[in-house]
């Protein structure tokens, strides 16, 4: 039980690691951040749907895809297509969605 | 009020009862269906408005991009919301709904609404909507309850009008028999008395055995006439006469009878044997009495063959009085003691006999059993 209980704060801390190391670097603002995770929930309601859209877009970024405004990406252009694996890049989202979600508002 | 009438009156209740009773009932239900139906109309359009402003207010709280805000409420109403996945995302209900499979539904007595909105605004998918939905008792108003009170007694008095209405023919006859027999009785006093007192005048007088049958016949006659007027005059005046309880000695009594009838016992040839084994007394009215032993021995003489033996035997309390007449079927003891009833049209008498008996035993309590058999004859026994 020790040994199952340490592993699952490590993956958290490895998870909070992946986040802050992975996405952090470009993504320094936290409004922005915020207003990502509204407009991703706005779309796809559920967290499980929220997530999926996000690996796949952050996998394969398209201008048609992106729940940003058109304005916006003909000005930035989309993002390039992530280098991480499949497993840390969920972990990242999985760590950026506990701590952003919207059901962390109500209090 | 006779059998006949009461069992007529319990019918036609019964009849008119059951079926407007139905018919209402019916109606009730369909109205009660149709107002229940409008009720719950109106509050699915009340909570739908509900669930149209906490959509607003979430899509309020939403575009502020606050990262604190309170979960807007309305008074008097609960509310949830779930994500398209249908989990549950915040919630003030009092009882957690894990899935739905109506857009309106009643549980638990509160009413939910489940409204699908988008966009998700705080990723709300399915606004659900509770509301304490009204009790039975409280949705029923005092008009209603006035109503139904107003129809009942409406019902009771048609009712008892209706049962007035078809009793009334039946009524109406009944009373012109009695009245009719109430001034064919008061018509025959003086002549009877008449008859009866000349009668006994003239057997003071020598006369010869020729006339003297003769003279007997009208007495059998004056006899059986003053018998049936005594009848009527207990019958009409039943109610009216005081009543005059006394011991009486009833083996005398029913030998003083036996030599009242003596002269029809011998105009049909009938032979009597009495067996008194003890003395018994009786507290009763001597009338009343009277009446009782008077209508059983005639219908004995009445109902029996000519040259036959009427047995009349006292033990203890019992008295048993037995022809070898007819006798009657199981059938016809059962309807003996209506009045009006005869069954041998040819022996004349107003079928009175019998009511009169069963009306004086009732009063005295004295149990009457009737063992007959056809052809073989009938004894009517009575146990004070
Ligand atoms: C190299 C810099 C960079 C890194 C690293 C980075 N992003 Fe982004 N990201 C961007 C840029 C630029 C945009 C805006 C353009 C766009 O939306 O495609 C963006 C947009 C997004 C969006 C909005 C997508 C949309 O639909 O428009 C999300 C969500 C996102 N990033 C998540 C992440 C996560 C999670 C990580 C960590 C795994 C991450 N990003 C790492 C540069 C980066």
């Amino acid at each position: 039980m020790r040994h199952i209980g340490f592993l699952v704060i490590l993956s958290l801390w490895v998870g909070a690691n992946n986040f802050e190391s992975h996405c952090k670097s470009c993504h320094g603002m936290e409004r922005q951040l915020h207003i990502f995770m509204h407009r991703y929930t706005l779309k796809y309601s559920s967290q499980e749907r929220i997530q999926k859209a996000m690996f796949e877009y952050i996998k394969n970024p398209q201008a048609s895809n992106s729940i940003m405004p058109l304005g916006f990406i003909t000005h930035w252009g989309v993002k390039k297509p992530t280098t991480l694996d499949d497993k840390t890049l969920k972990e990242a989202i999985g760590e950026y969605y506990r701590l952003y979600n919207l059901s962390k508002v109500w209090e | 009020m006779s059998n006949a009438h009461k069992k007529t009156i319990i019918n036609v209740l019964i009849l008119y009862l059951t079926s407007t009773l139905l018919l209402l009932g019916v109606l009730v239900y369909g109205y009660y269906h149709y107002y229940q139906e409008q009720e719950q109309l109106r509050y699915q359009t009340n909570m739908k408005a509900n669930a149209k402003k906490l959509h607003v207010k979430l899509q309020e709280i939403h575009n502020t991009l606050a990262t604190k805000a309170s979960y807007p409420q309305c008074k008097g109403v609960q509310s949830a919301i779930y994500d398209r996945d249908k989990n549950l995302l915040h919630s003030t209900l009092h009882t957690q709904l894990s899935h739905w499979d109506r857009e309106f539904f009643q549980k638990n007595g509160y009413f939910y609404l489940v409204y699908e909105v988008t966009p998700y605004y705080m990723g709300a998918a399915f606004i659900v909507i509770e509301q304490k939905a009204p009790k039975f008792w409280d949705s029923i108003s005092t008009t209603a309850m006035l109503w139904v009170v107003l129809i009942v007694i409406v019902l009771l008095a048609t009712s008892i009008f209706l049962v007035k209405l078809i009793l009334k023919p039946l009524r109406d006859n009944l009373k012109l028999l009695d009245q009719f027999i109430r001034d064919t009785t008061h018509e025959l006093n003086t002549p009877v008395a008449t008859i009866l007192t000349n009668i006994e005048l003239l057997s003071r007088l020598p006369i010869e055995p020729k006339v003297q049958t003769k003279i007997d016949r009208i007495k059998v006659g004056a006899l059986t006439v003053s018998n049936i007027y005594d009848d009527l005059v207990f019958l009409l005046l039943n109610h009216q006469t005081s009543v005059q309880n006394e011991n009486l000695l009833l083996s005398g009594i029913i030998f003083e009878r036996l030599g009242y009838f003596d002269i029809l016992f011998r105009a049909k040839s009938l032979r009597v044997v009495y067996e008194p084994h003890n003395e018994f007394e009786v507290n009763m009215d001597r009338k009343k009495l009277i009446r009782l032993i008077d209508n059983i021995l005639s219908n004995a003489i009445k109902y029996t063959q000519v040259a036959t033996t009427i047995t009349i035997k006292l033990h203890n309390n019992r008295l048993s009085i037995a022809d070898e007449g007819e006798g009657m079927t199981q059938e016809e003891i059962g309807k003996i003691f209506e009045r009006y009833t005869r069954f041998n049209t040819s022996q004349g008498g107003f079928g009175l006999g019998y009511n009169i008996i069963y009306n004086i035993a009732k009063e005295y309590n004295i149990a009457i059993t009737i063992d007959s058999k056809v052809g073989e004859g009938t004894c009517v026994i009575l146990d004070f």
